[in-house]
């Protein structure tokens, strides 16, 4: 458990971090039960806080929103993680062996925030939070070995975002290299990703998700290959 | 599971079971598409999201929209409520929070918003509703932030009911951006020991 991150419990409970400290402290929890225990007593906290400023709504609120929940389609569970791919086993001491586990910064928040939908992007980093702020974007979580991989897809702007943390190190002549699949058609390279390319927890916009099922990462020699020659280390299944 | 029970709100109490797994049962089923299961949830929350949306963002019209906006959440994605990490009203107020605390650093981004947030250590009591329950509630968190540290309390305060990121609080208060990230948690432990929280 890393001192510095469990600090931001509190302030995570608050809502009081801003929108990259909040990325990273929330890829800090998964691999955190102290700091995840912590956190649920002062989301009980907080909300006392909350309740202690209640305010009954106008009465025709309650009618208007009844109304619009009859026409609101629900989301339906689906979301689901891939068995650990079968040759991971054999490959994973290897893997293991060079491997250092990371602290965890990211750049990207794993609440789905409703807010207004930016017309005009223009960083990567925008571009990942529109996904993000998308109505319909949907987390999904796949953990193997203390390597986390976490999409958020959004159905309805064809676009994802990923992040890597966790991940064992790379020897110099490899390279992590994230695909999109859909059953019946070769994957379709998003990303490759040299040593130099990670951190502690490596971000990235797949920026077309089309008809995409999966999100894989794979071991690849240095720069990458055009089809996959090893099995996925993760992979997370998108709706 | 407990009998699913066919009373609404205003029915006697003591037929209850206990009102946080009677919000996850309701929950649940609004979850799969019972609506009056989410009419009874919202009489039962309402009150909370709204004043909470209110404290934040203070804005009468834009506190109703933020409650409109969360239950919508609410019904759209409660498959994703998971009673074993918290209770539904905690998630609810998670969402309500979430999103005030969107709209006011959206609305700081365009208006000269008073950035400082003067709160004496309560809600205002002219507009907390004036129930027995709501009124207990309000004294007990009085009390717990009173016995705060100074510092303690801002830190939580203009973060919580402000809308404030720490490191505004940390620019509000003059006062180093770490020592404000600690006085939070220490805050939160106090308070959560406080109130008796115990989950």
């Amino acid at each position: 458990m890393s001192t510095e991150m469990h600090t931001l419990v509190g302030a995570h409970a608050l809502d009081a971090l801003g929108d990259p400290e909040r990325v990273a402290f929330e890829a800090h929890l998964d691999g955190c039960p102290a700091c995840a225990a912590e956190l649920e007593g002062f989301r009980a906290t907080v909300e006392r806080l909350g309740s202690a400023a209640a305010l009954p709504p106008a009465p025709a609120l309650r009618a208007e929103l009844l109304g619009s929940v009859s026409r609101t389609p629900q989301e339906r569970p689906g979301v689901t993680t891939l068995a650990r791919p079968s040759s991971w086993r054999q490959r994973a001491p290897l893997l293991l062996a060079a491997a250092s586990v990371f602290a965890t910064v990211g750049a990207v928040g794993a609440y789905v925030a409703e807010h207004d939908r930016a017309s005009d992007l223009q960083t990567a980093d925008e571009q990942k939070a529109a996904v993000l702020a998308a109505a319909d974007a949907t987390p999904t979580t796949s953990r193997i070995d203390g390597a986390t991989l976490r999409v958020w897809s959004s159905e309805s702007m064809d676009r994802a975002v990923v992040v890597m943390s966790g991940a064992p190190a790379l020897q110099p002549t490899q390279s992590y290299q994230l695909w999109t699949a859909e059953p019946g058609t070769p994957p379709h390279s998003v990303a490759v990703m040299g040593p130099d390319d990670l951190s502690a927890s490596t971000s990235l916009l797949v920026p077309e998700l089309e008809d995409a099922t999966t999100i894989a990462v794979t071991v690849e020699p240095e720069g990458g290959s055009k089809q996959p020659t090893t099995e996925p280390v993760l992979s997370v299944k998108v709706a | 599971m407990v009998e699913p029970v066919k009373d609404t709100h205003n029915a006697a109490a003591a037929a209850e079971p206990e009102p946080g797994q009677r919000l996850t049962e309701l929950l649940v089923r609004a979850a799969k598409g019972d609506e009056a299961a989410f009419a009874d949830f919202y009489d039962r929350t309402s009150a909370a999201v709204h004043g909470l949306a209110r404290r934040v963002v203070r804005d009468p019209a834009r506190a109703e929209e933020i409650t409109q906006e969360v239950y919508l959440q609410v019904w759209r994605t409660a498959t994703r409520f998971e009673p074993s990490r918290g209770s539904a009203r905690s998630w609810l107020l998670t969402l309500t929070h979430r999103r005030a605390v969107d709209v006011v650093r959206h609305d700081q981004a365009s208006t000269n918003r008073e950035a400082r947030y003067d709160w004496s250590g309560g809600p205002d009591v002219d507009v907390v509703e004036d129930t027995v329950s709501t009124r207990l509630e309000h004294e007990q968190v009085r009390r717990c932030l009173s016995s705060l540290t100074e510092l303690q309390h801002e830190a939580v305060t203009l973060a919580y009911y402000g809308g404030n990121t720490y490191t505004e609080v940390a620019a509000l208060l003059a006062v180093n951006p770490a020592t404000v990230k600690t006085r939070m948690r220490d805050g939160l432990i106090r308070l959560r020991d406080c109130l008796g929280v115990t989950r």
